[in-house]
């Protein structure tokens, strides 16, 4: 009569078997868990990067948020471009404008008429920036479809035109 | 009740049978030592054997069930924070690419501290 067998020698004892199984379906489910993470958030952000790195990147994110066709791309693209040269003028303006008031404060010690002159200089540009910037929103929205023009114009209304309080704000009595 | 006569000869038969093979001799030590390997196995951490009662070393399985398990969670929670991770980083890119126009048009906006 043979004598059972006994699984005593030859292979690894149960728990370091399970240990190392163990370890190593761990690390398996870890390396799919980041590969999965990484390919989604790669081809996930893949456009965006594409758009991103674009050098007229604020330009693409106006067509596609404003869904311009090519003609109005085109259009809007060669305003943008003769606009930025006249904002430039503008931000230079603004400076001598801001230096030539904060250089008036620092040297009166009440609101002589040089201050005065200075404050109404930093208006009169703030005033002329803020026109031609105004029209320069117009005339973008004037090459855009009826909606896309009222959701461009609710944008800046927002973002530049009244980046401060709203005109519904509740003041206090 | 009469007795069937195939019973009594049953019983006879049944009567005259002997078991003339022997046990082994060392068969209690190897019952012994069946039973003490087992409890040495037992002994220690119980949720090895707890999981091998899932079979999930058990012989036959091309792949166990818990490599699956464990695999298809991690790929599902890999998959989950990445397409979240990707809608967090484009809408915060959607909105750089918002302030950067707005910042392209409005002088005040491109002069740092105005």
């Amino acid at each position: 009569m043979s004598s059972p067998s006994i699984p005593i020698s030859g292979s690894p004892d149960p728990k370091t078997r399970f240990l190392f199984l163990a370890v190593a379906i761990l690390l398996a489910a870890i390396t799919v868990g980041f590969g999965a993470f990484w390919l989604c958030t790669f081809f996930g952000t893949a456009d965006l990067r594409a758009v991103s790195s674009d050098r007229d990147a604020e330009l693409v994110w106006l067509r596609r948020e404003f869904h311009l066709t090519d003609a109005q791309f085109q259009r809007i693209q060669a305003l943008h471009s003769a606009y930025v040269g006249k904002c430039d003028l503008m931000c230079q303006r603004i400076r001598y404008a801001n230096a030539a008031l904060d250089a008036a404060i620092s040297r009166n010690k009440r609101v002589t008429p040089e201050v005065q002159q200075a404050m109404g200089e930093v208006a009169r540009v703030q005033q002329e920036c803020q026109q031609s910037m105004l029209a320069h929103i117009y005339e973008i929205s004037e090459q855009m479809n009826p909606n896309s023009a009222e959701q461009y114009l609710k944008m800046v209304k927002q973002r530049i035109i009244q980046p401060g309080l709203p005109s519904n704000t509740a003041v206090s009595q | 009740m009469k007795e069937d006569p195939s019973d009594s000869e049953l019983r006879e038969k049944l009567a005259a049978w002997r078991v003339e093979s022997r046990l082994p001799d060392d068969f209690q030590q190897r019952v012994w030592k069946r039973i003490a390997v087992r409890e040495a196995a037992n002994s220690g951490l119980s949720w090895p054997t707890g999981l091998e009662r899932l079979s999930i070393f058990g012989q036959g399985f091309p792949l166990p069930r818990l490599a699956l398990a464990a695999i298809g969670i991690g790929l599902l929670i890999g998959t989950t924070t990445g397409v979240v991770e990707a809608s967090r980083w484009n809408s915060v890119t959607w909105n750089r690419l918002e302030a950067k126009y707005v910042q392209s048009i409005d002088p005040y906006q491109r002069i740092p501290g105005s």
